[in-house]
């Protein structure tokens, strides 16, 4: 057994004989632009499929409605776009630009909220009715972004996978959401709140916990 | 990078030996003149390698290979540490082993094993006392004693060997002949 450096050349002289041309990575905005646009698509063959529903009560539905559609789209487009900068070392060292879609999606669940206690102030808080016909929307939706995101993200070199996965998840779950808001014609913040925001949360808490838990046994067995 | 990118093996084969030597400088600046530096280095290598379709030539090397090394820098330190933690926990595993007890009656074997206990360091003894004789636990024992609680099992963990060692050869000593 050699020194722990000469253990390093034989390393270099393994990967200089597998060193065989490569294709460059496209620019990570790039590569968010091809992925926003296969969302959009199957945004818009889920708003088709079950319906469009746009209808909306008066000022008072439309404002929230309107702000809760930006929302969506920003943090969709933001979570995306980070999460292929993370894929790609140094291409963003500032720790805290990974913080911006969640406080994007922080903000579309504050706004939830105030509508919520508005309405409970005036007393028409609604039932939580179970509404699992818009989770079902936002899992077909959702599902072909997600998996786009993730390829995406491995053909790349994600130097924080947990983060990354996180925030592929957030950007696939907000498309699914888009497609809920838009084809649902409930606009109680409370349905909004459980069956159009939550799951984007609750798909992207499993699926990032499912990457970590992966990554944890793939460390563990090196 | 560009030109190893194209397949260019001596060019590669260039800048992995001057990558390995800057990755071994950001290590010690890092963490100091550790043994394991090499193996930070060889993990780097090897991200380099699987994740050099991601470097961009219009963009300067330095931020991306530091990147990697930065976090393979990270991982290996991770890994270190759940290893010395699982260490301890061998040693926990180990503390709350029961001590060598004599069997009731047998007069030579307590006296012996208290010798031995008796016989031990100072802080060893007071431990393995307080854990197999006064039966405390061992966040009781830390606390009267004033140690953190990887210390306590560490040292029970060490008085134990020394005291089966001891015991074990004394025990031969007093067997009765047939």
């Amino acid at each position: 057994m050699g020194s722990p450096t000469s253990n390093t050349d034989q390393l270099i002289d393994r990967l200089v004989a597998d060193a065989s041309p490569v294709r460059r990575l496209v620019d990570p905005r790039r590569r968010a632009a091809l992925w926003a646009a296969i969302a959009l698509v199957c945004v818009g063959l889920g708003v088709t499929f079950f319906g469009a529903r746009l209808a909306v009560a008066g000022p008072a539905t439309l404002i929230p409605f309107l702000v809760r559609l930006g929302l969506l789209a920003a943090t969709m487009w933001l979570s995306v776009v980070t999460a292929f900068r993370l894929a790609v070392p140094g291409e963003d060292q500032r720790a805290w630009t990974r913080w911006w879609p969640l406080l994007l999606l922080g903000a579309l669940i504050a706004v939830v909220a105030a509508e919520l206690v508005l309405v409970w102030i005036v007393g028409e808080t609604g039932s939580p009715l179970r509404a699992w016909t818009c989770v079902r929307k936002l899992t077909v939706v959702g599902a072909v972004p997600a998996v786009a995101a993730m390829v995406l993200i491995r053909r790349a070199a994600p130097l924080d996978p947990v983060w990354t996965a996180l925030l592929g998840l957030v950007a696939a779950g907000a498309a699914g959401a888009l497609t809920s808001e838009l084809a649902c014609p409930i606009r109680m913040p409370m349905h909004v709140m459980l069956w159009h925001v939550l799951p984007i949360v609750a798909y992207a808490a499993i699926g990032t916990a499912a990457v970590w838990l992966v990554v944890r046994i793939r460390r563990a067995g090196r | 990078m560009a030109r190893a990118q194209g397949g260019d093996q001596p060019a590669y084969d260039e800048l992995l030996r001057l990558a390995a030597r800057d990755a071994r400088g950001f290590v010690a600046r890092r963490v100091g003149a550790v043994d394991w530096v090499e193996d930070v280095v060889q993990e780097a290598l090897i991200s380099v390698h699987k994740a050099r379709h991601t470097y961009d030539p219009a963009r300067p090397f330095g931020p991306w290979f530091y990147a990697i090394v930065h976090s393979r820098l990270i991982d290996v330190l991770r890994s270190k540490k759940r290893r010395g933690s699982r260490e301890v926990a061998d040693e926990a595993a180990l503390a709350a082993e029961p001590a060598p007890r004599p069997a009731a009656g047998d007069a030579d074997v307590r006296e012996t094993l208290a010798r031995a206990v008796a016989g031990l360091p100072r802080i060893q003894r007071e431990i393995v006392s307080l854990l197999k004789y006064e039966d405390l636990s061992v966040r009781d024992v830390a606390r009267r004693m004033g140690m953190s609680e990887a210390a306590v099992k560490a040292s029970a963990h060490r008085g134990y060997k020394l005291l089966r060692r001891t015991v074990g050869l004394t025990d031969v000593e007093h067997r009765p002949a047939d």
